[in-house]
């Protein structure tokens, strides 16, 4: 299985603001993004890299242009459309954990697996390949923060989704955790083929992508090939 | 800082409102019960004095009069020094024409003067001295000296010598100590008092009282039987000799003149001595009088209708004002008439020695308050009274006592609005809790939200005294705000309910001290409220509220285990108050100023145990939820259901904190349902029990038709079901045990008829049932039912043969032996007590007396309706052809007059009911508002996980909806409870037992809205979850 290529055609993103002019988060982008590669996203605090994760997951509308993901403009697609692709096809990392509360790890995980249907691994076996076997039917409160977050990795992988989408996945990992974190997520994106976007701060993680774009004030700002972690201050525009 | 506090309520409308809420809707309620207590407590002067028949009587002292006057005077030097001796000079005179007997002159020297012995002079003749004292102030007690009888015309002086013990500068000051006292007059008289006045001497000087409205004579004699004749009919019972003038039947107007009218010249009789003399206008009265030697002679200038004139009739007597002494056969004539001929026969009568008079003339003023003058509040209106009373009694006090049955009745008005006050209080009560407890609720709920603000606010710089500050302006806003807002709406709603006329009866400033009453408790309450759950979660670090937070810790009550001690509680205080027979207390009584008996201090117990209760049905709802079955991992079970019960299982107390809401209004809506519909029920059987059953027929005094016992069947009018015929009439015999005899009122009734028509309960059978006391009487001939009060009067037991006198003063009265079959407590029809019942049959056979006072009918139906129209049906049949009373139970009057009974507990209940149904709506928007708080990451990553709209929808109103039903169940099943305490606690307003009737249509309404609110909040906050930005929370740590 390969990933689905995504495409991004003069993408826009407005929040209205009560008794201000509009917020522009997105301005004009457009991207191509091959099926089955990873691609990180980076540029300072506000310049727009996590509204485009959320346009891609389509948890809201893009104000204009078109998002293509395998061919299908998800910005066309209606709430329950929407809410398919991501239970089917897409898997989402975030920052923090955003795990359920009252949910064990082994039961976030089952739960993407019941929001999804059909086949996937089965969650237990996930969790102990990830090392988390012991660790299964603690609460998420009982885990610390780098088992939090691979658990939330587990949920997002369980589906084998073909598209992965991690905001800043390791924005509050030690540097240790935070390795580990991008080698699961490349790994699976590599064994699944599935396509990888990562929000990232971290210039080392940014270098082990295959591609590397950089948002500035809602602009893309540049775009450099593989690099080396040196390099990510200094991108080709 | 204060700044800061002032824009995070600007900028934060739905957190704001959201405090706020709880509060305005809480401090509403506690609000406008005092605004309707105010209201309804200011017009219950107006409802008291409606059934009071005399406001207040002036009687005189002596009736008969005698002219007698008595002076005293000290004679001799204007200055006595200490040693030197003055003269008291004592005179009797008697300015009338009839002699005065019997009169005894009593006096002691003034202060400073002493008494020198065998100084005393009658007439100029000595008296002696008794065992060393003054003849006037002989022995320890101080008797004065009996000087026989005083010829009209006549004087007499007596006189005798003093000794100043010490100077005195003006004997003209000295206080004088002289009485005079006769037996025509034996309230003594102090000396020099002001000659007696006519009672329309009296009435001209009361009449001049501010607040007096009017006042008439009224005087009255009972005349021996065979005492009035007609040509050549006399009547065999005693009759009553009234006098009054027109005015006086004008301003009573259940004297009803039905032909001719009153005159100075001619008598008027009342129908029933009009038909036992076969007389009618012109014919001519012969009133035979003690004392006269020919007979009064007096054209019938008119028949009247007294059966119904209880200023005539009610009893004189202290013991028993309230009893309606009714006498059917009176004559009335002009107060003039009475005055110059009745009052000096009987002046001679009883001056004859030996003579003795069974009944004396009874003279007094019956002073009628100017009402509308009266203040609304009846403790304002009873001091306005009790000043009337206090000048009435300065006119002449010396000759007259006054019976102020206007300030009894106001009091007995104050009490019971003193006692509603409490009762309404209770029911006003959990608003004010309720306010706090919303008012806690979202204060827990919205710390959690302003962790991370104040976590801000510490990163840069603000320390603890900063926060803890800040929420101290914050809580006084809130509550400040809240409860202002909270005391108008109160206004408001009460207005609405009540009307502005009724609300502004009650005085400004009873309005302005419960709007600052509810403005200060509500900011208190709700202020501690809003603090103390904000401070507690000030003081935690934050890591360690996180934890707290992540192992759902138990609520403080739970831990203290603070249900089980309100339950508790209130057990005990129902048992003491049970063991101490406060639910028994006796009923009000309007003339001996005796309130309605409330142990209003219960109502704290249902208090109690309403909140007690409905913790102990949260614990209940946790432990279900606690248990809720999932899969066992790693299966998940279906989508909804599985998140749901690991939602509910793991979070058990969220749950149920947001129940606990829910379950204390409906609770109190609950109660308050079934507290109306059990009054209601309560009353209607009251009524019931008052007038025998649904409607009662009482032949008119007027009616010329005969009332047979067969008559019941001409009232089986088309909804009617049963009648049956009844004979009663106050005093009507004589029940005589081997221990005493005395006057009793007799009920003949047709055993069968009677138990198919009235409600008997057993309870009010001594050591029996009312079908076997029924039973006995339709068997048994002989046999008689005795009220239990007179048996252990007359120590009768059931079982023992009592003879008694039927008919009593009417030609057909017999003796008749009797078997006492049972006795009982109470009887329904019989609002004026009967004291023994007996047989219709027994009776009729025994007296040949075949005419019924009274018929009773059951209609089909029970309700207002249905017997409103057989009433219709009635008047419009049998009663458009003969003169027929028809009362049924809507027109029953309380027979206690107490005024709490009528209190407006309808409007205090659509009061109560409004602010239940918005405090339930705020009670479910604050948990759904809660919810989307504390949960608003946790949607929104499900949404980001894949979760459809309307399975997030699904989500939130399931939990929204568990916990509706669970506090609605919880709260019906409280509310109940409660519901059966509050109506234990007013069973002294109601001579049955009131049995808790349920309201299901009013309890299916409550719940409805209360889920009609859960729907549009879930609603509205999906809909909100909706317009959320998702990467924003996603993003947040």
């Amino acid at each position: 299985m390969t990933g689905d290529p995504i495409i991004l055609d003069r993408i826009g993103r407005r929040y209205a603001v009560p008794g201000a002019d509009a917020v522009c988060a997105l301005d004009d982008v457009s991207l191509d993004i091959a099926g089955g590669t990873s691609l990180a996203i980076t540029g300072p605090s506000g310049c727009g890299k996590s509204t485009l994760l959320g346009l891609l997951a389509g948890l809201e509308p893009p104000s204009s242009g078109r998002i293509w993901i395998g061919g299908v403009d998800i910005a066309t697609l209606s709430d329950a459309e929407s809410a398919r692709l991501r239970r089917e096809q897409l898997g989402l990392v975030f920052q923090a954990d955003n795990l359920l509360p009252f949910l064990t790890a082994v039961e976030n995980v089952a739960l993407q697996v019941a929001l999804g249907g059909g086949d996937s691994q089965p969650p237990l076996e996930l969790l102990s390949e990830l090392h988390l076997a012991d660790h299964a039917h603690k609460l998420p409160d009982q885990l610390s923060g780098g088992q939090r977050q691979r658990v939330s990795i587990a949920a997002a992988l369980v589906k084998a989704p073909r598209l992965i989408l991690a905001d800043e996945p390791t924005g509050s990992l030690d540097a240790r955790s935070s390795g580990g974190v991008v080698d699961l997520l490349l790994d699976a994106q590599r064994k699944s083929g599935a396509t990888l976007i990562v929000v990232t701060h971290d210039a080392d993680v940014a270098a082990r992508m295959d591609r590397v774009i950089r948002l500035h004030d809602g602009r893309l700002a540049g775009e450099a090939g593989p690099i080396a972690p040196a390099e990510t201050g200094d991108l080709r525009v | 800082m204060f700044r800061y506090v002032r824009r995070d309520l600007m900028r934060n409308p739905r957190r704001t409102i959201a405090s706020l809420i709880g509060v305005i809707l809480g401090v509403g309620l506690f609000s406008g019960v005092l605004f309707f207590i105010d209201g309804s407590g200011a017009s219950m002067t107006k409802r008291s004095l409606a059934p009071l028949a005399l406001d207040m009587q002036v009687v005189l002292n002596a009736p008969l009069g005698t002219g007698l006057t008595l002076s005293e005077h000290v004679v001799g030097p204007r200055a006595l020094g200490m040693g030197r001796r003055g003269r008291v000079l004592l005179t009797v005179r008697n300015t009338g024409a009839a002699p005065a007997n019997e009169v005894v002159i009593a006096d002691v020297p003034p202060a400073g003067l002493a008494y020198v012995p065998s100084t005393t002079t009658l007439n100029g003749k000595p008296l002696r001295d008794v065992g060393g004292h003054s003849p006037l102030s002989q022995g320890l007690a101080g008797t004065g000296l009996n000087i026989g009888t005083v010829r009209g015309g006549a004087t007499l002086r007596i006189a005798y010598e003093v000794r100043a013990g010490r100077p005195i500068a003006n004997v003209g000051a000295l206080h004088l100590r002289g009485q005079i006292s006769t037996r025509e007059n034996v309230v003594p008289t102090p000396a020099n008092s002001r000659p007696d006045l006519a009672v329309s001497q009296l009435a001209v000087q009361m009449r001049r009282i501010p607040g007096v409205s009017a006042v008439d004579g009224l005087a009255f004699v009972d005349l021996p039987p065979r005492a009035v004749t007609v040509g050549g009919r006399t009547v065999d019972r005693t009759v009553r000799l009234f006098a009054f003038d027109a005015s006086y039947a004008r301003h009573y107007p259940s004297i009803h003149v039905v032909s001719g009218a009153l005159s100075p010249t001619a008598a008027v009789i009342s129908a029933e001595a009009a038909r036992h003399l076969g007389a009618g206008r012109g014919g001519t009265l012969a009133v035979r009088l003690p004392g006269r030697a020919s007979p009064l002679s007096l054209p019938v200038g008119g028949v009247a209708d007294l059966s119904q004139a209880k200023p005539l009739f009610y009893s004189r007597k202290s013991t028993n004002l309230e009893e309606f002494n009714y006498v059917p056969d009176a004559v009335v004539v002009s107060p003039a008439l009475f005055r110059s001929a009745v009052i000096p026969a009987f002046r001679l009568a009883t001056a004859a020695r030996g003579t003795q008079l069974k009944s004396l003339p009874f003279l007094e003023a019956d002073v009628l308050v100017d009402r509308a003058r009266l203040q609304a509040d009846p403790a304002a209106a009873l001091r306005q009274t009790k000043a009337i009373a206090s000048a009435i009694h300065r006119v002449q006090p010396t000759q007259q006592y006054l019976l102020d049955n206007v300030s009894n009745t106001l009091q007995v008005a104050r009490d019971d609005a003193a006692v509603g006050k409490r009762m309404f209080l209770f029911l006003g009560l959990p608003g004010g809790l309720l306010a706090a407890f919303l008012a806690a609720y979202t204060a827990s709920v919205l710390a959690v939200s302003q962790r991370r603000e104040h976590a801000n606010l510490r990163i840069r710089g603000a320390h603890r005294g900063h926060l803890v500050r800040m929420l101290g302006y914050r809580t006084a806003a809130l509550a400040s705000v809240g409860s202002v807002a909270g005391a108008a709406l109160g206004l408001v709603v009460v207005l609405a309910i009540l009307g502005s006329s009724s609300l502004f009866e009650a005085s400004a400033g009873s309005l302005v001290v419960s709007a600052l009453a509810a403005v200060g408790l509500g900011t208190v309450i709700t202020g501690l409220a809003l603090y103390i759950p904000a401070r507690r979660s000030l003081s935690r670090e934050i890591s360690q509220e996180r934890m707290e937070m992540s192992l759902a810790p138990k609520p403080a009550w739970r831990r203290l285990r603070l249900d089980f001690a309100l339950l508790a509680a209130a057990g005990i205080a129902e048992a003491v108050a049970l063991g101490s027979g406060v639910f028994d207390a006796p009923p009000g009584s309007v003339y001996n100023g005796q309130a309605v008996s409330l142990p209003s201090y219960l109502l704290l117990a249902p208090a109690v145990a309403w909140f007690g209760g409905i913790l102990l049905c949260a614990r209940g709802v946790q432990a279900v939820c606690a248990h809720a079955p999932v899969p066992a991992p790693p299966r998940f079970g279906s989508l909804l259901r599985g998140t749901l019960t690991r939602s509910l299982r793991r979070r058990s107390w969220t749950l149920a904190t947001g129940a606990v809401g829910v379950g204390l209004v409906l609770a109190f809506g609950t109660a308050l349902a079934m507290f109306t519909a059990t009054y209601d029920a309560a009353k209607a059987a009251d009524a019931r029990f008052t007038v025998g059953s649904d409607v009662r027929v009482t032949p008119s005094v007027l009616s010329t038709r005969p009332h047979p016992p067969g008559f019941a069947a001409q009232l089986r009018v088309p909804g009617v079901a049963a009648t049956t015929p009844v004979v009663y009439k106050i005093g009507n015999a004589i029940l005589t045990s081997k221990f005493n005899e005395d006057r009793k009122s007799l009920a003949a009734i047709d055993p069968a008829g009677f138990e198919r028509v009235a409600n008997l309960p057993d309870k009010f059978f001594v050591g029996g049932s009312a079908a076997a006391a029924m039973q006995a009487l339709e068997r048994d001939p002989s046999a008689i039912l005795v009220e239990h009060h007179s048996a252990g009067d007359l120590h009768i037991r059931t079982g023992d043969t009592v003879r008694v006198l039927l008919a009593r003063a009417t030609k057909q009265q017999v003796i008749k032996e009797f078997r006492v079959a049972g006795q009982y407590s109470n009887f329904p029809g019989f609002p004026q007590g009967a004291d023994i019942v007996v047989g219709l049959g027994a009776y009729t056979r025994a007296t040949g007396l075949r005419e019924s006072d009274f018929f009773l009918a059951q209609t089909t139906g029970r309700d207002p309706r249905s017997v409103a129209r057989v009433a219709g049906a009635l008047k419009a049949g049998p009663a458009s052809r003969d003169r027929l009373g028809v009362e049924t139970t809507g027109t029953a009057l309380d027979k206690d007059q107490s005024s709490l009974t009528a209190l407006n507990v309808h409007g205090l209940v659509d009061l109560d009911s409004v602010f239940t149904l918005l405090i339930a709506a705020a009670s479910v928007g604050i948990f759904v508002f809660g919810l989307m708080l504390a949960r608003r990451r946790e949607y929104v990553v499900l949404r980001a996980q894949g979760l459809r709209s309307f399975e997030l929808r699904s989500l939130v109103l399931s939990e929204t909806a568990l916990m509706t039903a669970s506090g609605m169940a919880g709260g019906v099943l409280v509310g109940s409870g409660l519901a059966y305490l509050m109506i234990r606690v007013l069973r002294p307003l109601f001579v049955l037992d009131p049995h808790l009737a349920l309201a299901p249509p009013r309890i299916a309404v409550l719940a409805a809205l209360a889920s009609a609110a859960a729907l549009v909040s879930a609603l509205a906050a999906t809909a909100i979850l909706r317009r959320l930005k998702p990467t924003e929370i996603l993003r947040e740590t």
